[in-house]
């Protein structure tokens, strides 16, 4: 009925875009027959901004196409639970979220009434191409294959069957419906001829990964036949939290000095105050040795344990040092290294345990709570360059420059419960969070790539310079590799592409590491040989800070996994510093303690004023 | 200086220090082996890694006139041989840059 009114409206009517709301000038309101309308018309004709016509003339919102927004928000409506106000929406502007084959193809799936669905799916005619939603079937997206589609169909078909113990049926449909549409997919068919075989519906669901008729199973095959339909009959679902999710995702990755942990709002674009991110010193941790005149211990490593509460470090002085990242006090000195500097170490996630890699050829596991040393792995020839613990927390594997202990896995008791060791020796390594990807890098240009769940070798990579160090980012997707060659470059595990690079760190002669951190681990932190601590935008590689962080080669940096408004960073001065913004700075102050160093007022914590490109 | 793993050699046969067995240099940058050092035989090689290089000062040897280094492997700190940076007499020239090893002092790494 609206369409028709819609339909007699005079063509002259103006189509400019205004706001607000507002009529464009010339325009009167229709004509008597308006006034027999129901009171919706009349103020969605005060309120559309164009008072468009639906069918004649495609008006539409601010540039967006009006139907696509119309069903969209229907089905946000919809799926918030305003049911009524979604069919008041849909009566309204006479767009449908779904044509009714739609629906009714929903329901026969949701229902089990398979010949219906597969009617519905194909038209009457069983027409094998997909034009025209009236008379050949649905209109498929493109590219779906609608035999595929009735495959699905026939197989959720049989499994319910054979749920139901109707072998006899079930067989039937295996022959006659299931083999004559998968020419080649031979293992598919083998694999649900074995199906026949069992015993109970447990075992059958535990076999098929399926959970029954009862259970989301139809949910998930509609879910997965909607894929395959065209959007213009029906749209996938949550469409629109879907756009709002990766608009949210896109704001967040662009923000510049993301420092915020919660998800942004959608009532203003999202931008974080550049005040908040870390940029002053706010304590140095204090190391006792510096009071001597002697030459200091250079500390090579800093980590953060994972619940972001204790850092630890090492050095040259070989012992492990560790602190409470809350108040920023020595809580234990390790030693049991025999003679010899401590490269690397891992904290386990649990937080408690830690391993510690030392140039005396062994490797020690310890709990952090007292200080003891749990195990001592030896019989390496070489020096133990570095650790990762699988995420169970019960064992952890260690890589070594010994060629044939090279990477190591080791249990709670130091018994070696599996070797990668593959002619490489190692430097550095790292595991996914994903548990997926264990990357070693050889102290050539190489990196060598397994799969750490099958145990198995996938790749190896050559790069064009001598890499220092390897860091995995928590979406287990890209691998950030510090070179020698003052590049630090950021690749795509899987596709190998290079998908960013930084540059502006000084390096060369020594291993200087990298990490990813921040919220939403937006940025890339890196020490470098001049002293200076670098950070840069990860996904635009812009460089968005240069702190002086030591007097001498910043070696490590480390940003706190909770939170993210801190970092550490450590030197060859000896000096291992805290770094957080101002107002934290302030509050530390008036809390009485005064951080240590000599150097607070001298030129470390000075602020670029603009992020450099670097 | 920062942390700085030991250089390794990719070869058949590789001398290292006696002490601590860090890889020093591979059998094939053998220049000579008609060299004597104070330990006994010595070998002229054309590159050795993981040493560390003393002051320089004058010797006269053998064959002349030499501006040479003490070479001492970074791990341990021992001294395992010289390396020539000027020879005064030109037929001595051919040593210069390079390094000599005391056999004495090393072991074979493979």
């Amino acid at each position: 009925m609206l369409m028709e009114i819609d339909k007699g409206e005079p063509s002259s009517r103006d189509p400019r875009v205004v706001s607000n709301g507002s009529r464009p000038t010339g325009e009167h309101p229709l004509p008597g027959s308006s006034k027999t309308q129901k009171a919706p018309s009349e103020t969605m004709r005060g309120a559309r901004p164009n008072g468009a016509a639906v069918g004649v003339q495609q008006e539409t919102y601010f540039g967006h196409d009006r139907e696509e927004i119309t069903r969209i928000l229907i089905q946000a409506l919809g799926d918030l639970g305003y049911h009524a106000a979604a069919e008041n929406v849909a009566e309204e502007s006479g767009f449908q979220v779904e044509s009714p084959d739609v629906v009714a193809f929903r329901q026969a799936v949701l229902s089990g009434a398979w010949s219906r669905a597969e009617e519905l799916l194909c038209g009457k005619g069983a027409r094998a191409s997909g034009q025209g939603s009236d008379n050949g079937g649905l209109v498929l997206a493109p590219g779906a294959d609608r035999n595929i589609m009735r495959f699905r169909l026939r197989q959720q078909k049989f499994l319910e069957l054979l749920e139901q113990r109707e072998t006899g049926r079930a067989l039937a449909v295996l022959r006659n419906e299931l083999t004559p549409l998968c020419q080649e997919q031979h293992q598919t068919l083998h694999f649900l001829s074995r199906l026949l075989m069992c015993q109970d519906t447990e075992d059958l669901r535990s076999k098929a990964s399926w959970d029954g008729a009862s259970g989301r199973s139809r949910q998930v095959l509609l879910a997965q036949l909607s894929g395959s339909i065209s959007p213009s009959v029906m749209l996938p679902e949550r469409r629109l939290a879907v756009l709002l999710e990766d608009l949210k995702r896109s704001q967040v990755d662009r923000c510049l000095y993301h420092t915020s942990t919660e998800s942004p709002s959608l009532c203003v674009d999202h931008l974080c105050d550049r005040s908040r991110f870390p940029s002053e010193m706010l304590d140095e941790l204090s190391n006792p040795a510096l009071e001597s005149s002697k030459k200091p211990d250079e500390v090579w490593q800093v980590r953060f344990s994972p619940d972001g509460r204790r850092l630890a470090t090492c050095g040259t002085d070989e012992t492990v040092s560790i602190w409470d990242a809350e108040h920023l006090a020595l809580m234990h000195r390790l030693h049991g290294h025999l003679k010899g500097e401590i490269g690397n170490l891992a904290w386990g996630p649990d937080s408690r345990l830690l391993v510690t890699c030392g140039f005396d050829r062994s490797a020690r596991l310890w709990n952090t709570d007292t200080g003891e040393c749990l195990r001592t792995i030896g019989g390496f020839e070489e020096p133990v360059s570095s650790c990762v613990w699988a995420a169970d927390g019960q064992t952890f594997i260690t890589g070594s420059f010994d060629k044939k202990k090279s990477i190591c896995q080791w249990n709670m008791h130091g018994e070696c419960v599996h070797s990668w060791t593959r002619a490489h020796r190692t430097e550095d390594l790292v595991l996914s969070r994903d548990q997926r990807w264990l990357v070693a890098m050889d102290e050539q240009c190489n990196l060598h790539v397994y799969d750490f769940v099958a145990r198995k070798h996938v790749y190896d990579w050559a790069l064009n310079a001598r890499p220092t160090s390897l860091s995995i980012s928590r979406d287990s997707r890209c691998l950030l590799i510090n070179k020698a060659d003052n590049e630090a470059v950021l690749l795509d595990i899987e596709t190998h592409e290079t998908v960013q690079k930084y540059t502006g760190q000084t390096g060369g002669n020594y291993t200087i590491r990298s990490d990813f951190g921040g919220a939403n681990e937006n940025f890339v932190i890196c020490g470098s040989e001049d002293g200076h601590v670098y950070i840069w935008h990860k996904l635009t590689g812009l460089l968005v800070q240069r702190l002086e962080a030591h007097h001498a080669s910043c070696n490590a940096v480390a940003w706190n996994p909770t939170d993210p408004c801190m970092f550490a960073t450590a030197g060859d001065d000896g000096r291992v510093r805290i770094w957080s913004n101002r107002e934290r700075a302030k509050a530390l102050a008036a809390t009485g303690r005064h951080p240590n160093g000599t150097s607070r007022t001298s030129s470390n914590g000075s602020l670029r004023s603009d992020p450099m490109r670097a | 200086m920062g942390l700085a793993y030991n250089t390794y050699l990719n070869s058949s046969r590789i001398y290292g220090c006696k002490a601590c067995k860090s890889h020093l240099a591979n059998h094939e940058d053998i220049i000579s082996r008609n060299f004597r050092g104070q330990h006994g035989k010595a070998y002229l090689f054309n590159n050795v890694v993981n040493v560390e290089a003393g002051e320089p000062m004058e010797r006269n040897m053998t064959t002349g006139r030499h501006v040479v280094r003490d070479i001492t492997c970074r791990v341990c700190n021992e001294v395992v041989g010289w390396k020539y940076d000027k020879a005064y007499e030109s037929t001595e020239k051919y040593k210069e840059g390079k390094f000599i090893l005391e056999a004495e002092l090393l072991c074979t790494v493979s």
